[in-house]
């Protein structure tokens, strides 16, 4: 369920991920921005999570590449005027510059994909309790509360139907009528409900004196070590970038990409960082297999699909 | 670890804000700077909630209006833009009042959001949520917002609010290209989602209106709570 | 120590005020102490420490989302540090068995699982005193019984001072080893369980208070003369202490007959049994009536809620007659509120057909009656439901008033129905579904959680239904309601109907799930099941062998 890099510390992957989004932000270069969403989607797919990429990439595609058709309509900068379009030059900048934030866009949106999945609840409300405690606090029990919620406004409607209130039935106006009464129904109940959660709370010794907070992560060698390692290929491009590497320049006029060793570095440190966690994931996948392939030294022989292999698969 | 949460995070915060402001004086690069300024506004609120000693109660509360509202979301989620999420903030702050407002929107935007993905309209959403409860508390003693109408006029506007800021996050990544004229066919182009929203706002107001004040001064009353101003 | 009396009589008041945190607002007089020290005076540390609370309702307690964030969410509030709490945490999920569930979102837990949750999170704080308001009420028999042992354990194994106030005491009152029974606030009486009964059942007790006590004590109570109370033997509490009773009753009485060898013994049982029963006039309506006509039919339906979901029944066949009550037993999770569903057409069989008699119409009450409620008050709830059930004003006034009548709601008609009790709301979501005018009326658990009292007021109130030419189903774990006023019952088991039958015969076929009283004096009278029917019967049967 999880394994490789899923299953780090929290920090590591709050790192990572921040680090993706700083970079995707930062660094306005076609290289690097093609690098991180190839690594990305690398990463994605070494997770296993090819099918909710494709389901969500329409969406993706649809919200950057309207960036890049729009910005050359809008914007008139640059000096390489390619054609008119309604009296207007469209430029060869323009539309450079419009692909380029297509790119930082999507690997944005990627980037959330590949978080959505790294970071789940828990670890995400792992990480906000440590900075904002009661507000992790709130939205925990706000958290618990949805499913419950969810299953009750489900009972309601079945009972409501009963007695006529009925959103699959009348004039629209009668249905969000019913629908706003079924949820009446619910707030009023679920209010009714809390004041025992507020007293179960308080029970159990809320407010009594600070809080501290449990966690079921802990840090072990390897998640310093990978944390380093992030932090150290993270801070390299970071300050090539505040010394002018990793961006190119396109407005007023588009520059060629310059090929240096300072760049040469920066661009490998930069590389490092987006690759660890895909290397992570190779690892274990290797391990595994190798596991597969030469056994255990037992006499059982190993079968797909038996317990261990659906227990590896999940 | 508790011990260094502050500077740490302190320092965290200064650094992100000077990366942003380089980027945006250096390449005219705004998705950054938008983040930090959105964490600026969200966070004095949050601190308040902070710092201030909660009652269970209070925190309850304010747990399940957010629940109800994130919940409220998702039978509508196929509908873009119909969302009586808005209008079930604008009445939890009607009742509680400004903080309550701001809260039970921002938490609502991230707790659905766990259930419908996170993404970079996160904050966003949790900033506008937010604004709309704090503006609809400070605005709640005033004539016209006791009115019906002017409720649902507040609720009309805040469609179209609403939709305009959750165009900033798309337009800031068109720097350049930034001129009245984008903005306009910008919101042009939303028109239809923005009003489906103001809208919806209207007819979900003026359906819950009556019934949902009631229910909520009720609990007022019966939780004891909030009543100070 | 265990806290009985009826709903309402201060029960829940008085564990409050033992938990300081949660003393009830008003105002008071007198001092609670722990350990010596007025409750007030301890810090808040100890006092939220020591003295833990767990309340009725299984859902409502629980804060956090996941198991573990749970067990942990107390002992943050104290803050311990983190390896205290890993190690009580490692602890309490091997004591309770939650290891498999650690990591599980809540609502992904049986109602029983949430309330022994509930206990774990309460007992991570190492009490010394655990309070406990009806905390098996919300529950099935089953996770009840569990709930209970667990409690046992707790209080024979760590030396817990457990206080619990309960209406179901078959399984308590045996551990218990101090009872009070409160009554509108003043402690009635006090004392060992046995004490307790010998003082109640001298004579001055009324019916609903004998009805706290297990069914062995009642049987005992009922057949023993009130002079021959006071130094009798023990009085006994359980199933095995009422039979070894009967026993050396049973002898006591034959010694002068001499003795009878055992076959012999049990088919005059039989026959005793069987006689009495057609000689004695029952409370149940005789066997014509029932064999009337059939007004609901469901034949061999199946379900499953999703496609590829397991089948909840299968096809399932059942009859129901009019003006009977039928009682259909079954575990958790058999499928009986879905049987209801399908019966009442919330749900589609996937096979299989559900007839009705020709104009008649069903009337369905969920477990839960706040589910109905929609409106500000009683009145408008009922003034709704008259008006989509097509009454004309008049009409609906006419029958709203009656059933105001019968269900004694009349002064809390512009009460806000979520203030009412629970068993007025259930009354008041009962009107509202006989407002629609059913000929069947579909129960899902009706007993659960009232009090022995209400119990029988709503016995009584089925009955008055049934008289005015109703049919009743009722789906329940409560054996002996089911024992006590069911025509006939049927268990629901796999997703069909496996047994089937007059209660008598029901449940004298079942070794395990029937009354605590059959268990009792099955030997005997093997058709008896309730305390009346062996109080009347035993006499009989004891001087005929």
């Amino acid at each position: 369920m999880s394994s490789g890099f899923r299953s780090m510390h929290p920090t590591v992957a709050i790192v990572y991920y921040a680090g993706l989004v700083l970079f995707a932000a930062l660094l306005f270069h076609p290289v690097y921005l093609m690098t991180e969403l190839i690594g990305v989607l690398g990463l994605l797919l070494l997770q296993g999570q090819g099918k909710t990429l494709l389901r969500g990439l329409p969406f993706y595609l649809l919200m950057a590449g309207s960036v890049a058709v729009l910005n050359p309509f809008f914007s008139h900068r640059g000096s390489n005027i390619l054609f008119y379009f309604m009296d207007q030059p469209v430029t060869l900048e323009a539309i450079l510059y419009g692909l380029m934030m297509m790119l930082v866009l999507l690997t944005i949106l990627i980037v959330f994909v590949s978080y959505n999945y790294t970071v789940t609840t828990d670890k995400f409300m792992y990480l906000f309790s440590s900075v904002a405690p009661k507000s992790a606090l709130l939205t925990l029990m706000s958290l618990r509360f949805v499913p419950l919620f969810q299953r009750r406004l489900r009972q309601i409607t079945e009972i409501q139907r009963t007695r006529g209130i009925d959103t699959s039935k009348g004039s629209v106006r009668k249905r969000m009528k019913d629908g706003m009464t079924l949820l009446k129904v619910l707030l009023t109940w679920s209010l009714e409900e809390a004041l025992q959660t507020a007293d179960s709370m308080k029970a159990r010794g809320y407010g009594v004196s600070k809080r501290s907070s449990y966690a079921n992560y802990k840090m072990d060698r390897q998640d310093i070590f990978v944390l380093v390692m992030l932090v150290v290929s993270g801070l390299i491009p970071l300050l090539g970038w505040l010394q002018g590497y990793g961006t190119m320049q396109i407005y007023p006029r588009l520059k060629p990409l310059e090929y240096t060793w300072q760049e040469a570095v920066v661009y490998a440190s930069f590389c490092l960082f987006v690759l660890i966690p895909s290397g992570l994931e190779g690892k274990e996948k290797w391990i595994w297999r190798s596991s597969q392939r030469t056994g255990y030294p037992s006499a059982i022989p190993m079968k797909p699909g038996t317990r261990f292999m659906s227990s590896r698969s999940r | 670890m508790a011990r260094f949460r502050f500077p740490v995070l302190i320092a965290l915060a200064v650094f992100i804000v000077a990366l942003a402001l380089t980027a945006a004086l250096k390449d005219s690069h705004y998705i950054l700077l938008s983040l930090v300024l959105l964490g600026a506004a969200l966070f004095p609120l949050f601190a308040g909630l902070e710092r201030r000693p909660i009652e269970s109660r209070e925190l309850v509360l304010l747990a399940v209006l957010s629940a109800v509202a994130a919940v409220s979301r998702i039978p509508f989620a196929a509908l873009p833009s119909v969302k009586p999420v808005s209008a079930i903030v604008i009445l939890s702050a009607y009742v509680f009042g400004a903080e309550a407002g701001f809260i039970i929107g921002a938490v609502a935007a991230l707790v659905s959001n766990i259930y419908f993905g996170q993404g970079p309209w996160t904050p966003w959403q949790m900033f506008c949520w937010g604004m709309i409860g704090l503006t609809a508390g400070w605005l709640r003693g005033t004539w016209w917002m006791r009115k019906r109408t002017g409720m649902l006029i507040f609720g009309f506007v805040w469609g179209f609010l609403f939709g305009w800021i959750m165009n900033i996050w798309y337009l800031i990544s068109l720097p350049d290209a930034f001129s009245w004229k984008l903005v306009v066919s910008a919101y042009i182009a939303s028109f239809y989602f923005d009003l489906a929203h103001a809208v919806s706002n209207v007819v979900f107001l003026s359906l819950l209106a009556g019934g949902w004040i009631k229910v909520l001064e009720r609990f007022r009353k019966k939780y004891g709570l909030l009543q100070k101003e | 120590m265990v806290l009985c009396g009826p709903s309402g009589c201060g029960k829940t008041t008085l564990l409050r005020h033992l938990k300081r945190e949660l003393t009830p607002v008003g105002t008071g007089s007198g001092t609670v102490c722990y350990r010596g020290l007025p409750l007030g005076e301890w810090s808040p540390e100890i006092a939220a420490a020591e003295i833990g609370m767990v309340f009725q309702n299984p859902e409502a307690q629980i804060v956090m989302d996941t198991v573990w964030h749970e067990l942990a969410f107390s002992m943050e509030n104290l803050g311990y540090p983190l390896s205290v709490m890993r190690s009580r945490l490692a602890e309490i999920a091997g004591l309770f068995g939650l290891e498999p569930l650690l990591y599980k979102p809540v609502h992904e837990l049986s109602g029983g699982q949430k309330q022994l949750l509930n206990l774990a999170s309460v007992l991570v704080l190492q009490p010394k005193v655990l309070l406990l308001d009806e905390p098996t009420s919300q529950l099935d028999p089953i996770a009840a019984r569990e709930f209970i042992q667990m409690l046992r354990r707790l209080n024979e194994e760590m030396s817990v001072t457990v206080i619990i106030s309960e209406h179901r005491l078959e399984e308590v009152l045996p551990l218990a080893d101090r009872v009070l029974m409160l009554e509108d606030g003043k402690l009635k009486a006090e004392g060992t369980p046995r004490e307790i009964a010998v003082k109640l059942g001298g004579g001055a007790a009324s019916p609903s208070d004998l009805a706290y006590f297990p069914a062995a004590t009642r049987v005992y109570l009922g057949l023993t003369a009130e002079a021959a109370l006071e130094g009798a033997g023990p009085i006994p509490l359980t199933v095995r202490e009422g039979k070894q009773w009967l026993q050396r009753e049973w002898r006591t009485d034959r010694e002068g007959e001499g003795a009878r060898p055992s076959a012999e013994h049990h088919s005059a049982a039989k026959e005793a049994g069987g006689s009495q029963r057609s000689s004695i006039p029952s409370d149940r309506p005789s066997e014509e009536s029932v064999l009337a006509e059939e007004i609901l039919k469901a034949r061999e339906i199946t379900f499953r809620y999703e496609k590829e979901g397991p089948e909840v029944l299968k096809k399932l066949s059942l009859s129901l007659f009019r003006g009977e009550l039928l009682a259909i037993l079954g575990g958790n999770g058999a499928g009986k509120s879905t049987l209801l569903h399908l019966l009442n057409g919330l749900a589609k069989p996937q096979r299989g057909r559900i007839d009705l008699a020709k104009g008649s119409s069903t009337g369905y009450l969920a477990q839960n009656p706040l589910l109905y409620f929609s409106q500000d008050t009683a009145r408008a709830e009922l003034r709704q439901m008259a008006e989509y059930g097509g009454l004309s004003a008049t009409e609906a006034q006419e029958e709203i008033d009656g059933l105001l009548d019968i269900f004694e709601l009349g002064e809390l008609l512009e009460r806000h129905p979520h203030d009412l009790s629970g068993g007025q709301q259930q009354k008041l979501a009962l009107g509202m579904v006989l407002l629609l005018r059913p000929d069947i009326l579909l129960l899902d658990e009706p007993t659960k959680g009232l009090d022995p009292a209400a119990k029988e007021k709503l016995a009584s109130l089925l009955l008055h239904l049934r008289e005015l030419g109703k049919s009743i189903i009722v789906v329940t774990h409560d054996v002996e309601f089911a024992a006590s006023y069911a025509t006939r019952c049927a268990l629901l088991f796999d997703g069909g109907i496996t047994a089937e039958g007059p209660p008598e015969t029901f449940f004298s076929a079942n070794y395990f799930y029937t009354t605590a009283v059959n268990r009792m004096v099955r030997d005997w009278l093997p058709q008896a099941l309730t305390v009346e029917e062996v109080t009347r019967q035993w006499p009989a049967f004891a001087s005929r062998s």
